[in-house]
């Protein structure tokens, strides 16, 4: 079996995301063969017990349903609804987190069982602990990358009223400018937004990590842990941890490590929009905004953490990861 | 009600078309004898010209503005284009393949316009018929219909605050309404019952506003009120009554009673120069603090 999940593999269960989806999108009045159109799926394929999914088909009910959800609430709503339905053993270990921290620790172990469509890494600074995010399997489109956003936004909310309460403290940036239904974030969400960000983030600080979590039992957190289903990684995800461990790879090295020609690594890399630059752009991309925000270095000090021994030149490059230049970022940005 | 009033631009827009058209008519042609006038040719094309003329008038009485009248109307104009060439050129002669061979393509493409302009009117009229209970402003535009709650949605409100905040001196007032624990009801219940819980909530809200209010849902289950030419003082007034009203329903799941409905509120007024969505976030804010004040 390949170590890591491909848009056209079904791995993923219907009754976890699309099918709770679908329901909210029809009770919204929106026509069931519009929203499953081009994904080769009836509204009765998603309601069967144990039906599994491509993520490129997900992508497709993501694409439909943001053409046709004009009030733009499907995403929020999604992510509100999403945390309670999570019946598995991922989600029962994360709702018997003894506190914030021990959740985002469990994240690392159960995020295949409770929310597979993203990856998210964790950075933690001397004041706050950065989560950011990426799809996990491959490259989206905008709206899809908007929708995800959404989710995890109503997902937060959730989490914030019902298990967290009053960890309100925290931030969400948005890689995507001001979105017209704007109304949905400053009404449904209890923390500050901010868009055009460089990166899909949260922003927790670190006096907030040892605020507990309502209902939860030690005992029942280490009974699911042990039986959890650690599942496989996304592909991107998959990529991003190999080029992590081996930054300075050439596709060869890299095709080479998983075992396949790098034709066809070319090839799958291209099939899920990405090609091995982008990804090592991610990586330092993210590495870079971290050191940014957490300790707010000059672009000198920047750099040479970077290990770029040429200012100028890690100039460039930070413009090429972040689009704008690391003095513009930390206006923006911090 | 008659919209007539609301498609000024609309009318100048017909008048100087049909006035050009006419003139340039006369200018290329040149008048035929009396003797070669064939009257039964001329009041048969006549008739039909007319005829497209009461159509426009009648849509422009009926419909509101929006997608589907502009549709009809250009789509009816250009018809009326093709009649009104075929009727006068009854009286002039024109020169051989000149650009009168053409006049009939606007009446095909105003056809084509008129096809796509049903389309839009027959899921327009869907969602009128879901949603009886919607109240519109001036302009009519179905795809921003809420389906859960019958009301406009946040999309619809923006365009109408817009259109006040433009006015050289803005004089309205917005209140905002969300019910007390709507959160935990939700989860309790699920969606279909709070999705029943909002429109109920809607009518309600609609009972208790005047006929020159606007209600439209805002994003889940905040609600905002437009009061044109409304002093703030009034809002809270109308707001509190409001508030009053729907703490006196009493709803049912099955046989058993559910817990009383209860609104927070909160109300502002706009100011001059402020741009659409700084108002809807203070308004926000304003709740907001309502809601810390009656918590402390």
């Amino acid at each position: 079996m390949k170590p890591y999940i491909e848009s056209s593999d079904a791995c993923f269960p219907a009754a976890q995301f699309a099918a709770p989806l679908a329901e909210l999108a029809i009770s919204q009045g929106i026509n069931e063969h519009k929203l499953l159109k081009g994904t080769r799926l009836f509204l009765q394929d998603l309601l069967k017990p144990g039906k599994m999914l491509s993520f490129a088909q997900i992508e497709g009910i993501i694409e439909n349903t943001k053409l046709l959800n004009h009030q733009g609430d499907l995403g929020f709503l999604l992510g509100e609804y999403y945390a309670p339905g999570q019946t598995s053993s991922a989600g029962q270990c994360l709702f018997n987190a003894k506190h914030l921290g021990d959740f985002l620790r469990l994240l690392n172990h159960c995020q295949w069982g409770f929310f597979p469509y993203l990856t998210l890494r964790k950075y933690s600074g001397p004041h706050t602990t950065y989560l950011m995010f990426d799809t996990s399997v491959g490259k989206t489109s905008k709206q899809v990358e908007v929708f995800f956003a959404e989710v995890l936004a109503g997902l937060v909310s959730y989490l914030i009223h019902w298990r967290f309460q009053g960890a309100r403290s925290i931030s969400l940036l948005l890689p995507y400018s001001t979105p017209v239904h704007i109304e949905q974030y400053l009404g449904r969400l209890p923390f500050a937004c901010h868009f055009d960000q460089p990166q899909l983030l949260i922003c927790i600080p670190n006096h907030l990590l040892h605020h507990p979590q309502v209902g939860a039992s030690a005992a029942r957190m280490k009974q699911t842990l042990h039986n959890l289903d650690r599942g496989r990684p996304g592909f991107n995800q998959y990529m991003m941890q190999l080029i992590e461990n081996k930054p300075r790879a050439c596709l060869e090295e890299v095709a080479q490590t998983i075992g396949m020609s790098p034709s066809t690594l070319k090839r799958k890399l291209k099939h899920h929009k990405l090609t091995l630059m982008s990804i090592k752009d991610n990586i330092n991309k993210q590495q870079a905004l971290y050191q940014l925000m957490a300790y707010g270095h000059t672009t000198e000090t920047l750099a040479s953490t970077m290990n770029y021994s040429d200012v100028n030149n890690f100039r460039r490059t930070f413009k090429r990861w972040l689009g704008m230049t690391p003095n513009q970022a930390k206006t923006k940005i911090i | 009600m008659s919209f007539l009033r609301f498609h000024l631009s609309l009318w100048i827009q017909l008048f100087t078309l049909l006035a050009t058209l006419v003139t340039f008519v006369c200018l290329q042609g040149k008048l035929k004898p009396n003797n070669e006038i064939n009257l039964l040719d001329t009041l048969g094309e006549g008739g039909l010209a007319g005829m497209t003329f009461i159509w426009l008038v009648v849509t422009l009485i009926n419909r509101p503005k929006g997608k589907v009248t502009l549709l009809l109307f250009y789509g009816l104009t250009a018809m009326h284009v093709s009649m009104l060439v075929d009727f006068v050129d009854e009286f002039f002669h024109f020169p051989p393949h000149s650009w009168h061979s053409f006049e009939a393509f606007p009446a095909l493409l105003g056809m084509g316009m008129m096809s796509l302009s049903l389309y839009f009117w027959h899921q327009e009229q869907q969602a009128i018929n879901m949603s009886l209970l919607r109240k519109e402003r001036l302009y009519r535009d179905h795809e921003h219909t809420d389906v859960v709650s019958g009301l406009y949605s946040a999309a619809y409100l923006k365009r109408q605050i817009s259109l006040e905040l433009n006015k050289t001196s803005p004089d309205f007032s917005l209140c905002v309404f969300d019910i007390k624990r709507f959160g935990h009801f939700n989860q309790a219940h699920g969606p279909l019952l709070a999705n029943q819980r909002l429109a109920d909530v809607a009518q309600l809200i609609r009972l208790g506003c005047r006929q020159r209010d606007l209600l439209c849902r805002l994003a889940s289950d905040k609600f905002v009120l437009l009061m044109p030419a409304t002093p703030l003082s009034q809002a809270q007034h109308i707001a509190r009554d409001i508030k009053d009203l729907v703490a006196q329903l009493h709803s049912y799941q099955g046989d058993k009673k559910l817990a009383p409905l209860k609104l927070n509120m909160g109300c502002c007024h706009a100011l001059p120069d402020e741009e659409t969505t700084t108002l809807i976030a203070r308004l926000l804010s304003t709740l907001n603090d309502q809601k810390q004040q009656a918590v402390a």
